[in-house]
């Protein structure tokens, strides 16, 4: 009896604590929700000092969502975007996740200089060596294209170090058994560790695709126009009217963010697969 | 050993050298550009601005493409924000368009780093002489050649409140009789004591440390100073001679005295929450502000105080250069076509219903009714007729000081020592010229 | 020339196209920077300047200039606050939802999204609810929580805590990224290990510290040493929010670049600034690795 109840209790308070974080953690997008929501500019610009921001009331219509759709090209932007960065961390994975591999697994003259190099990229900041990134595109001839904004991005620093830190705890029993059967490194890369290492995937996956996803910088160096145009640098052109509409910034955003977020809600699925059967473990 | 380390140095200067030395080389070259009915192409860019003056822009090019037969005029947007990074990248890159705007004294780095062709030999003397000043003195640089021309001018002053203003038995101001120091304050006095006024004058710091170039510049030039003495090339003596340290106490202590709010950072103080009686913004709030939800009839033009030496008015915006590309595709004429055709009183008429700027020719401003005598913006007009446009430094340090300067007041607002705070951007500023010899042409 | 085993050219075949990309994009251009910084590089070279080498004299100046110490400062204070406390919040964020209870798909999502929300946007609403009045958001809700004893702050609007506002503001859109690292270390364990231990008599909060933790070891690892190296990146919410203010009290070190190379346009002076931030960085990390490692 004793037993039930106290179960019941950690349950209820377990889902109080998510509770507490779920308000900490949803307020913004729910003020951004509501803000976007709200056809009238100058009560969004009032409500901005009080609590009235994240209560729907007053003109509560898409005409925000229509001002955006009218004043840009967002299909074509949004495309880009879905382009470049779906582009980008498909291959990236591959590429990435095959020198982790080599890192993790495998035994290589400067092995350990490489590993090192690749720690301390990640160090550097993109501000520090945009310019010289942007002579060497102009002699490749590739400014203002899909290239230019993809081949550069290809391999992630970071990205590497998350699945070398991955495939260094897989059982080493698991390649020893494949070299048994006559199997090529790249078979085990390509058959035994990657398969298992689902999570870690979707994890790169997905904070690659964040990154790119919200990429400035680089593509507002690199493109001149509309054509190759991504939705970030699209987006910069509301935020310098005066007043700035902050619905119409609000509606644009919630159009960035809330796909991202369904994606993350699909894929997130992969989470649920525990590694328990694997087994050998040590 | 050795070996290695010497081959590794070599292949980096080699690299390095590849990289930095001489910048790319582009299709482009020497060669005119011409499109498969034989028309001249001229490339033009121009910074997004507002919806409305998008449609202007568009119809604009529209008209001249299809008023004509031998050019056609390609025109690529670009978003505000970020104009300036994806400019710089295009001079880096090599791939400038033949013509482009830029905001006003920014004109100054490019002819410096010989990326714009000066236009002076292609204006006439009608166009000259219908020009404002303003327009003339923003765009020329320190060689004494013209570089930019501007469809418009900028139109700064003191919006106010009109029933707040009587309200508080202040007196109504006029460009013949402007208030002095001393009734300025009395003014703001009067205004705080009102229930409804918090802050009586809103100095839009939410706007950031970019606007006090501008916005500031009048108060500074009224008492006498400067941010940036063109001939010297130098900011010491003029961003810190005694005229602008007191222009600038003046500020800290407005800020003190809670007559502006030093931690602003709502935008709508003047029109929306209405706890501000009078509002140091430009014509682009006058839509804004004289809309219904705002100050309706209400809301008036006033000008700046004369501290000293005068009534000043800010001044400067967006006018169009002809690029060093549109020398090297041979399309200077072409350009100068188009550049006129903005310039024409037929492309000007319609400015002002896009941007609500002020035309910068004054046959088109005869045309338009708020600005004759009665009319609500006719403060603009007349500040900018008289001279009284204190036109922000024409230099290529112009971003340095822009920067500076902004840093510098926001710190001095918060209470650090203003001798203290401009001296240091003096001397970022000075040290930016030494580092770039801008000695001038 | 040694003789190359099979598996030294597997090895090379699956490391070399990231590694190419790596070299191009990444290493070529860092050793441009770290040249010009030898040099009186400006943004844009007009027809008469000179690249010229200049030594160290772009060291020297960094060296000797109080606003470099002021963002070290400031990049140090940041980092010491934010690592632990954004670390140990995503843990306890992590183990909370890797349960088989129902919504955690649901927790999952929204304790991410912050980190999917543009920061131009996070900043944005963060400002508002740092609005300093004492109808503020934050602090009606401070207020309310602390019966008043908590009195309006200022928030971003003054020096003495700008740097906190930044925290919070950092803290809050970092947190759901380390989570989900952490989720995915989490996963590995397999779940015999728990079994084993409750069969032994451990609670919960045992099993937390004698299983969890030692084998989260390497991704914890990996979460604090990336999130050390992106503490000191510190950039984009300082731009948008403060700017570096208010007087110089959130400037960082990649802020400090940024101002002095694309705004003052001083190239080569930035770079060294890159270089500088780029070992300091390094030193750290390779000091906590080593650290770690011997724990």
């Amino acid at each position: 009896m004793k037993n039930r109840l106290t179960q019941k209790l950690k349950k209820i308070v377990h889902y109080l604590v998510l509770l507490f974080f779920t308000y900490i953690f949803i307020f913004p997008l729910f003020f951004m929700i509501v803000s976007s929501l709200k056809g009238d500019e100058m009560q969004i610009i009032k409500d901005m000092s009080s609590l009235k921001a994240f209560i729907p009331y007053g003109e509560i219509n898409f005409q925000n969502y229509i001002d955006v759709f009218e004043r840009l090209d967002i299909a074509r932007f949004l495309f880009n975007s879905v382009f470049i960065t779906g582009v980008t961390i498909s291959i990236g994975v591959i590429f990435n996740s095959m020198l982790a591999f080599a890192l993790a697994r495998m035994e290589f003259r400067f092995k350990k200089i490489i590993l090192f190099a690749i720690l301390a990229l990640i160090i550097v900041p993109i501000e520090s060596i945009l310019i010289p990134m942007l002579l060497i595109v102009n002699k490749m001839d590739i400014i203002n294209t899909y290239t230019v904004q993809i081949i550069p991005f290809v391999a992630d620093a970071f990205s590497i170090f998350l699945f070398y830190q991955s495939f260094l705890d897989l059982p080493k029993a698991l390649d020893e058994a494949a070299i048994v059967d006559g199997a090529s490194y790249f078979k085990i890369y390509w058959k035994v560790a990657l398969p298992l290492s689902k999570p870690v995937i979707v994890t790169a996956l997905i904070l690659n695709g964040l990154a790119r996803w919200g990429d400035l910088i680089w593509p507002l160096m690199v493109t001149r126009g509309e054509t190759y145009r991504p939705l970030t640098v699209a987006m910069q052109q509301f935020f310098t009217l005066r007043p700035i509409m902050w619905g119409d910034v609000f509606a644009f955003s919630v159009i960035i963010t809330v796909p991202v977020l369904i994606m993350y809600l699909l894929f997130q699925k992969q989470f649920k697969e525990s590694v328990a059967s694997t087994g050998v473990k040590g | 050993m050795l070996k290695r380390i010497i081959a590794v140095l070599i292949s980096t200067m080699m690299i390095f050298s590849l990289v930095a030395c001489g910048s790319g080389s582009n299709e482009q070259g020497a060669s005119t550009e011409v499109n498969e009915e034989g028309k001249v192409v001229v490339n033009m860019w121009r910074h997004e601005g507002t919806p409305k003056e998008s449609e202007y822009y568009n119809q604009l090019v529209e008209d001249f493409n299809s008023s004509q037969d031998s050019i056609e005029l390609k025109v690529t947007s670009l978003p505000d924000a970020t104009y300036m990074e994806q400019v710089n990248a295009a001079i880096l890159s090599n791939d400038l368009p033949d013509l482009l705007d830029l905001d006003g004294p920014q004109m100054a780095g490019f002819a410096n780093v010989g990326a714009l062709t000066p236009i002076d030999s292609f204006i006439s003397d009608t166009l000259k002489n219908d020009l404002l000043p303003s327009i003339i003195d923003q765009g020329t640089y320190e060689d004494g050649h013209i570089y930019a021309l501007g469809q418009f001018e900028s139109g700064l002053s003191f919006w106010a409140n009109k029933s707040l203003l009587e309200e508080a038995g202040v007196r109504i101001p006029t460009l013949d009789s402007p208030w002095d120091t001393a009734e300025f304050y009395e003014s703001l006095d009067k205004l705080k004591a009102l229930d409804s006024v918090q802050y009586p004058l809103d100095i839009k710091l939410n706007y950031g440390t970019g606007y006090w170039i501008y916005s500031y510049l009048p108060f500074v030039a009224s008492f006498g100073g400067d941010y940036f003495d063109s001939t010297d090339f130098s900011a010491n003596g003029a961003l810190n001679s005694d005229a602008s340290i007191k222009a600038f106490e003046m500020v800290q202590e407005m800020a003190e005295k809670g007559y502006i709010n030093g931690n602003q950072s709502t935008d709508d103080d003047f029109y929306g929450s209405k706890i501000s009686a009078l509002s140091l913004v430009g014509h682009w709030m006058y839509p804004t502000h004289t809309s219904e939800e705002g100050l309706g009839e209400d809301a008036i033009l006033i000008p700046f105080p004369d501290f000293g030496k005068g009534v000043k008015t800010g001044s400067g915006s967006w006018a169009w250069s002809m690029t060093s590309a549109a020398k090297e595709h041979n399309v200077e004429d072409e350009v100068w076509t188009v550049l006129e055709y903005l310039l024409s009183e037929s492309a000007l008429a319609g400015i002002f219903e896009a941007n609500g700027a002020i035309p910068s020719r004054v046959s088109v401003l005869d045309q338009i009714p708020e600005f004759q005598e009665n009319g609500i913006l006719y403060l603009y007009r007349e500040q900018l007729e008289k001279g009284h446009a204190k036109v922000r430094p024409v230099t290529p340090v112009f971003g340095v000081i822009q920067s500076e300067v902004g840093e510098a007041a926001m710190n001095i607002i918060k209470g650090s020592d203003v001798l203290e705070e401009l001296n240091k951007a003096v001397e970022e500023i000075d040290q930016t010229v030494e580092d770039n010899g801008y000695h001038g042409k | 020339m040694k003789h190359i085993t099979k598996q030294e050219k597997e090895a090379w075949i699956l490391s070399a196209p990231a590694i190419l990309i790596l070299i191009l994009f990444l290493v070529i251009p860092f050793v441009s920077a770290f040249m010009f910084s030898f040099t009186n590089r400006m943004l844009i070279m007009g027809p008469d300047m000179d690249l010229k080498f200049i030594g160290f004299s772009n060291y020297g100046k960094l060296l000797t200039d109080p606003e470099f110490y002021n963002a070290l400062k400031n990049n140090f204070v940041f980092a010491i606050v934010v690592v632990p406390v954004q670390t140990s919040l995503a843990l306890l964020l992590a183990v909370l939802i890797n349960h088989k209870m129902k919504g955690m798909n649901f927790f999952r999502t929204i304790f991410f999204s912050p980190v999917v929300i543009t920061m131009v946007v996070v900043a944005t609403i963060w400002a508002l609810l740092f609005n300093p009045t004492a109808s503020g958001y934050l602090n009606v809700m401070l207020s309310k929580m602390s019966f008043g004893l908590i009195k309006p702050l200022s928030w971003h609007h003054s020096a003495d805590s700008s740097m906190l506002s930044i925290i919070i503001l950092s803290i809050w859109q970092g947190v759901g990224f380390q989570m989900i690292i952490i989720l995915a270390g989490l996963q590995y364990i397999p779940k015999e290990l728990y079994e084993a231990a409750k069969i032994d008599g451990a609670n919960k909060i045992e099993q937390f510290f004698y299983v969890t933790i030692p084998n989260l070891k390497n991704t914890l690892m990996f979460v604090i040493i990336t999130t050390t190296i992106f503490a000191f990146k510190l950039f984009t919410q300082v731009m948008i929010l403060t700017e570096g203010g208010p007087q110089g009290s959130t400037k960082t070190l990649v802020f400090l670049l940024y101002k002095e190379g694309f705004t003052k346009m001083k190239v080569g002076y930035a770079s060294a600034i890159a270089v500088v931030f780029f070992v300091i960085v390094l030193g750290i990390s390779l000091i906590q690795r080593k650290i770690m490692k011997e724990d």
